[in-house]
Formats: structure tokens, sequence, C-alpha cells
């Protein structure tokens, strides 16, 4: 179930996009959201696309890869299109029963489609070039300003990173669980869906129990060595900018440049 | 009478991935009723996969385990039949308790077999009553035993399914020396009173010699050794040769031996100090 | 002055019942009296729940006591301003490898301990690199924590407390959820780094693994009830099976032996001293 999810795991292929600071990236990905939502043309997703495209390659992350993150959200995508598809007024091309499709129908959904596909699969590129730990601490120093007005930003990076440590421990022990239930005669797979939610219990009641276990244990680990989220704590491998992450810090103000350059004149 | 075979059995962990693991390799094997078998090998070398193929928790990339002469991985067999006859004791099987009171928990395994309300008490109490769970504990949360007492309880909630196999993994992993002698001499009692086939999954030579009859030896996914307890545990280099350790007792009386002190194997320590006072006092005949 | 002391250590827990009121207290340390020098190898023995945990949470200041003191390098524990010294002056490995490593990445972890010590970034570096070389960790640098073996995630939670350049390291059962490889692993291990110098105290409710020890401390019900050198304490056998505690199988043999007539002076503490006992008697 979990192996589905290609958003959030690691693909290391060693190229100059992984090298990249997580800071270089995250803002990366926020600038090509943004461009999503700016443009407005079809010469505009010619442009994003090639620009993605370029990434992708640079990456040297397998394509058919990058694609599996869509798998999850393909409902979504359906849903929406559909909607859209359907919902939106204009000159009809074709009526089925109560439904009509219009022409500004069809043009809004591709329209839509793209984006939302882009959208993912930008996301999907950055995650899967980054490590959770680099992108955490991306996000920590990235995000650095909001401690001045209370936000624990540290704290909450720890939280993320001890996340990902806990969640293949998790699943592994849910697995065994669920294996240990089986033997006792349980049985996950039959009946309505009542009755699945319910046969749930003797799985997720010692899968919680075992979480604040370890999550006990794990707070007295930190305490041992002593952890505390002052502002004082130094790093193995602070960030620190380098010529390549200038270098692409230029690369995506030219393509935002673009991309606001075709809005404004087409 | 329960009979249970293995066929040839393969299993391949994710296959046709980089990841995939040929965990077990052509297992030939026979379990029958009154057996107490001991199963060893190093961490990974497919102990649990092995007792997983067993208890049908997972299926077989090949070959067949038969339970009785019929197929368990087989569409229309009715796994109810498989579960009720062979019980697993996973490792720190604690951590599988779930409900607010000790017999309800032990009540699950009962009441998934179909058996409804007083019934499935009945069997509930025989059962904490063959582990000795103290009896004003009944209606206590699990929570708040002692580890030992949690995993009596746990135990129980197999136990209480009646099964004819009984299949336990590292049962006293974590447990101090009286928690461990407690739960090495149920078994025994369950194996001899109740006839019950015992597989203990165990990394202590010494428990496996002093308790099992027959030995089972993985490495490498291969089943490398099935014989009895003497047989297995007289062949010191061999075990060696696959980084297992052997019991004190066989320790000595090899290295002895080697010093040209011949004493007879031994699988205890109150055989080993036999059979070395047998050889002091026929040296010294008064 | 003595690295670790404890005077007249008290240790209560608040019991509650099933509604969460307060039902009493449990006394988990009665009255504990201790010493522990430089560069000793001492053992802490109990059966499970005897308090010997309880104790060792103490040394790292983890809990403070209910009545008397601990001084670890003669500070107090119950000084909030000491903690970071005492910590870093006593580092603790614990029983579950899983539920103490922090980062995915096995390097990461072992900096925690100086990234919270503030300690510089080169000097991490160094740290860490000469801490996995100890352990001989060094191969799995970059790796995740969930493809090691217990052995060695226990050899990099040493390492992670090594990195913080502590006096003193103690092992709260960090031996008990292992397989006889991973334990010969770990006490192997923190034998290594007691020669170079390190205090260890190891705390276990298995005898074997005690027999290296400069010193055993036994522990019932909250107390310490025996102290001594492992031959000292093996020695009073009916007092140790009372305390819930097994001799190894090799002392046993040597008491069955003498007991058979042989003449073999016990208790036997290694297979080599009873082997060679045996030939001399035979």
């Amino acid at each position: 179930m979990l192996k589905d999810i290609t958003l959030g795991q690691y693909y290391p292929s060693g190229s100059c996009i992984h090298r990249l600071d997580p800071r270089v990236k995250l803002m990366g990905t926020l600038l090509f959201m943004i461009s999503l939502f700016v443009n407005d043309t079809y010469y505009g997703y010619i442009v994003i696309t090639l620009f993605y495209a370029l990434m992708v390659a640079l990456s040297r992350v397998p394509f058919g890869y990058i694609v599996k993150g869509l798998k999850p959200i393909l409902f979504i995508i359906v849903f929406t299109a559909a909607l859209n598809l359907f919902m939106t007024d204009g000159d009809v091309i074709v009526r089925i029963w109560k439904l009509k499709i219009t022409v500004q129908g069809v043009e809004k959904t591709v329209f839509l489609c793209i984006r939302i596909i882009l959208l993912v699969l930008g996301t999907t590129l950055m995650t899967l070039t980054t490590s959770p730990n680099s992108l955490t601490s991306g996000l920590e120093k990235g995000l650095g300003f909001l401690k001045y007005i209370g936000v624990p930003i540290s704290a909450i990076a720890m939280m993320i990173s001890i996340a990902l440590r806990f969640i293949p421990i998790l699943t592994e022990e849910m697995d065994k669980i669920m294996k240990a239930q089986t033997a006792r005669g349980a049985d996950f797979e039959s009946g309505n869906v009542f009755k699945r939610i319910y046969a749930m219990v003797p799985l997720l009641v010692p899968l919680l129990i075992s979480a604040f276990r370890r999550a006990g244990d794990l707070a007295m680990a930190m305490d041992a060595r002593c952890y505390s989220d002052s502002e004082n704590r130094t790093k193995l491998h602070p960030l620190r900018y380098r010529r390549a992450d200038l270098i692409a810090y230029v690369i995506l103000a030219i393509y935002m440049a673009a991309v606001i350059a075709i809005r404004i004149i087409l | 009478m329960t009979n249970i075979t293995l066929k040839d059995v393969n299993y391949i962990y994710s296959p046709d991935t980089p990841y995939s693991i040929h965990a077990l390799k052509n297992i030939n094997l026979t379990i029958e009723s009154g057996d107490f078998i001991g199963v060893i090998g190093q961490t990974g070398s497919g102990k649990s996969s092995l007792m997983q193929i067993i208890d049908g928790l997972i299926k077989p990339t090949s070959g067949e385990v038969l339970l009785d002469g019929q197929d368990i991985n087989a569409k229309d067999y009715d796994k109810k039949q498989l579960r009720r006859k062979v019980g697993m004791v996973f490792q720190y099987p604690e951590y599988q308790l779930f409900e607010e009171n000790v017999l309800k928990d032990v009540c699950f395994g009962p009441k998934n077999m179909g058996i409804e309300g007083k019934g499935a008490e009945l069997k509930a109490r025989e059962a904490l009553e063959m582990v000795d769970f103290p009896e004003e504990f009944y209606l206590q949360s699990p929570f708040f035993l002692s580890g030992g007492q949690k995993r009596k309880a746990a135990i129980a909630g197999i136990l209480a399914m009646e099964p004819d196999v009984l299949i336990l993994d590292e049962p006293t992993a974590g447990l101090d020396p009286e928690g461990r002698e407690m739960i090495l001499n149920l078994i025994k009692r369950l194996n001899q009173e109740k006839n019950m086939a015992i597989i203990l999954v165990s990394h202590s030579m010494e428990d496996v010699c002093a308790y099992c009859e027959r030995v089972l030896v993985m490495h490498c996914g291969v089943l490398t050794m099935d014989a009895p307890v003497r047989d297995v545990f007289s062949r010191t280099d061999a075990l060696r040769g696959i980084d297992l350790d052997i019991p004190v007792s066989m320790k000595v009386v090899t290295e002895l031996r080697k010093r040209g002190i011949s004493v007879d194997d031994a699988m205890t320590i109150s055989e080993a100090s036999d059979n070395i006072l047998r050889e002091y006092r026929r040296r010294r005949p008064c | 002055m003595k690295l670790i002391k404890t005077q007249g250590l008290f240790h209560r827990f608040n019991k509650y019942d099933e509604n969460g009121d307060p039902a009493g207290q449990i006394a988990a340390l009665e009255g504990v009296d201790m010493e522990i020098g430089e560069g000793e190898f001492i053992a802490i023995l109990g059966h499970n729940g005897c308090g010997k945990s309880t104790l060792a949470k103490h040394f790292n200041a983890l809990l403070s006591p209910t009545q008397g003191a601990v001084y670890v390098e003669g500070k107090d524990t119950r000084e909030e301003e000491n903690l970071r010294q005492i910590r870093s002056t006593a580092g603790m490995v614990f029983q579950n490898p899983d539920n103490q490593m922090v980062s995915s990445v096995i390097e990461e972890d072992v900096a925690f301990g100086p990234e919270n010590l503030s300690v510089p970034t080169e000097e991490i570096e160094l740290r860490v690199t000469s801490c996995l070389e100890k352990l001989g960790m060094s191969a799995y640098r970059y790796h995740a924590p969930t493809k090691l073996s217990g052995g060695q995630k226990q050899r990099i939670a040493i390492a992670g407390v090594m990195a913080m350049e502590p006096k003193c390291i103690i092992l709260d059962e960090a031996t008990a959820m292992l397989d006889p490889a991973g334990r010969r692993d770990v006490l192997e291990a923190i034998r290594d780094l007691n020669r170079a110098g390190i205090t260890i105290i190891l705390i276990t409710h298995y005898m074997e693994e005690t027999v290296n020890a400069d010193k055993i401390f036994v522990m019932n019900d909250g107390k310490v009830i025996m102290s001594g050198t492992p031959r000292e304490i093996f020695a009073r056998r009916e007092e140790l099976e009372a305390a819930g505690l097994r001799l190894p199988d090799v002392t046993r043999l040597g008491y069955e032996l003498k007991e058979g007539g042989m003449d073999i002076s016990v208790p036997v503490l290694s297979e080599k001293e009873l082997i060679e006992a045996i030939v001399r008697t035979m």
C-alpha cells in the first residue's frame, strides 16, 4: 500500500539536480507552481513543459518512475476533469441525456488537467531528487525567518525527520501485528465496510500503543543526548550555497521572466 | 493425529525486483503430533519465513504445504481449520494484546473460530489456567501487567484456540532467568500432557539441547540438518562452520576429548557432570 | 573524587489506577549507596524489576532522586544547570536499538549528540569519523539504520554516545534484545572502550556478561544486596538464586563436579579455567 506512493521517495542518482542546495529546489518548486497559475496560454505550457523536461533530463531519474507519482491522485484528476467537462456553460458540442459538453468545457478541462499533472510531477521531481533529511534541513533553514514570529521551526523540522525515521519501523511493525492477529484467526479481508473497520481494532490498538512506547523511549534517548530545541545546535552538514546554486537561481529567474513575459505579451 | 508436510517449498521475497531474496530453498519436512522440534540458525537464515510458511501466513513461491494431506494454500481450503490446528506465538507476543482486559483478549482467538459467548470464555479460562496466570488479574488491563505476565497472557491467547501444533518464535526473548524457565517448563508440559507438537525457534542452544528432541538447522535458506538433538549437536564442527554456537556442555566435552580424556556427549550441564565424573571415577579404581 | 556516587538514594514512582487516579507509590530504589571510580568496568546485575534500570537513569540525571543524592564528577543531578555536563560525562545506551536512533542516516545519528552540545561543524566531522572507526562501523556511514542488524545498531548507538566524548558509558540492558552474535559484538566493543580508559557500567540480567567486570553490584528489591569481584560474587550461589539470577553454565558445571568429588576450586569463571581444572584433577 505504502509502496505505491512515489511522492516522498528518494531516487539517488547523484545528478547535478540532486546535489543542489535543498533551498534552491524548494524555491524552484514553489516558482514552478506559481508559473503554472500565472500562465494562461498554450504557448506558456510549451515553455513550462520544455523547462520541466530539461529538469527531468538533468536529474537522470527515469521518467516512468516519476509518472508513478500520479497514480494516487488519478482519481482526483478524473473527478475534476469530469466536473469541468460537464458543468461548464457555453457552445454545446455533444449532449448526452441531461449532460452537455461545451467547447469552453473541453478547453477548461484540458487546461486544468495539464495544470494538475504538471503540479504533481513538479513536486514529485523535487522529492525524488532530495533526500528527506536534506529536505527537512532545507525547510528548516529556508523557513528560518518564521522563528522570529514565534514558530518553533527547528522543533518542527526535528519532528519531520523523526517521523521519516519511524515510518519504515512502524510499517514493518504493522505487518508483524497483522500476521500475529491473522494467526489468531482475525480476518481483515472479508465483510462489509463496517465489519472491516471494526476488524482493524486488534491491529490499530497495538500499533498505537507501540508508537507511544517508542515515542517515550525516543524522548528519553534524546534527553540523554542533551537535545534541546534551542538556537545553539550546530550541524554536521550545515547548508551553504555554492556556485551551482547561484547559477540555478539565475536560471529560475530567467524561466519566471519568460513565463510572465508570455502572459503579458500574448 | 495431526501431520504437516512440506514438499519442495521455495520462498522468494519480492520476486522480479533487485531486492529479491531467496529466503527458503527446497524445504522438505514432516511434523507430527507429539514432536518437540527446535529450530536453530543465524538471524536471517530463513527460520521466521519457514515458520510463517507452516502457519500459512505467507505463500510459498513454489511447493506445497500439506496439513493432514490437504494443501493449505489451495483456493478452496478453509483457513479456519489451519488456524485452529496450528498456533503461532510471535516474538514479543505481548505486543499484540489489545483488549480492555486479559480474559477478553484471550477470547479473541476462540471467537474468531466462531465460538460464541460462554464457550469462548470457558476456553479462555482453561488456557489461562494452563499457563498459571493468576486469576485475580483476569479482568485487569493487559497493559498494566509485568513483562512475564503479559507474555503468559499472550501465549494463553494462542492456547485458547487449542492448537495441535504450537510454533513459538523466541518465546523467552527479553525475559529474566526465572521468566525463561517458567515459559520453557510450560512448553514442555504442553508437549507431554497435551501431546501438542512444539516447534521452538531459539537462539539459545542450551535451551534447545535441554528441551527439544529433534532439531532443524537453517542456513542461508537451506534446511541443512534435520535430526535428533544428539546427532545435531555431536557435529560440533559443522555447527561452528555455519557460525552457530554449541552449548557449553558440548564445548567442554569436546575440548576434554581433544586433551585425551574420553567423555561422552552431553546435552545438559548435569549430563556433562555425570559423564565427567564417571570418567573421573573410572580412572580412580578404589 | 569518584566518577559516580550515590548517597542514600531512594526512588518512588507514583502509581495510578485505571482511571488515572493516584493509587499509592511503588518503591523502585530503597537506599542505594554506591561509588564508581574512573576507568572501572562495573556490572549491575538483577532480575527484571529489581530497580537496576531506575538506578541507571539516575546516573544520567534522567530521573531525580525522591530522597538522597547522586553525584556525577561531584555534580549534583538534582541541579538543572548540571544536566548538560552530567549527560555528556555519563552517556547512555538503551535497550531497544530502534527507539534511540534519531536520524535515517547513520552519520547524522552519530552527530546528533555533538550537534546538541554546539560542537563546531569541523570538529563534529572528526568525531563522527573517529567514533565510527572505533566501533568498526565506518563502512555503514551513509547507510540507513533499517538495514543494520541489532548488534550493529547498538554499536551505532555507542558511537553516538562516544561522539559526546564521555568519561563513562552506561548500557541499560543494551544486550537484552540482541541475538548471541550481536551480544558478543557489543560486549567486545565495550571491552575495547574500557581498555581505552572509558568507564563502563553494564546493566544486565545475564551473569555470563559480567565475568570480565572489575566489580559487580547485585540488586534485588531496590537495594544493593551484594558487591564484589566476579569471583567473590559467583561464590555466593544460594543468594544469587534467591535473587532470581542463574549462574553461567560453566560455573554451575564447576560446582556440580566439585560436589561429585573432584578437586576443583570454585567458582569457575571461564571454560578455559574449567578445562584446565578438570585436566589437572583427572
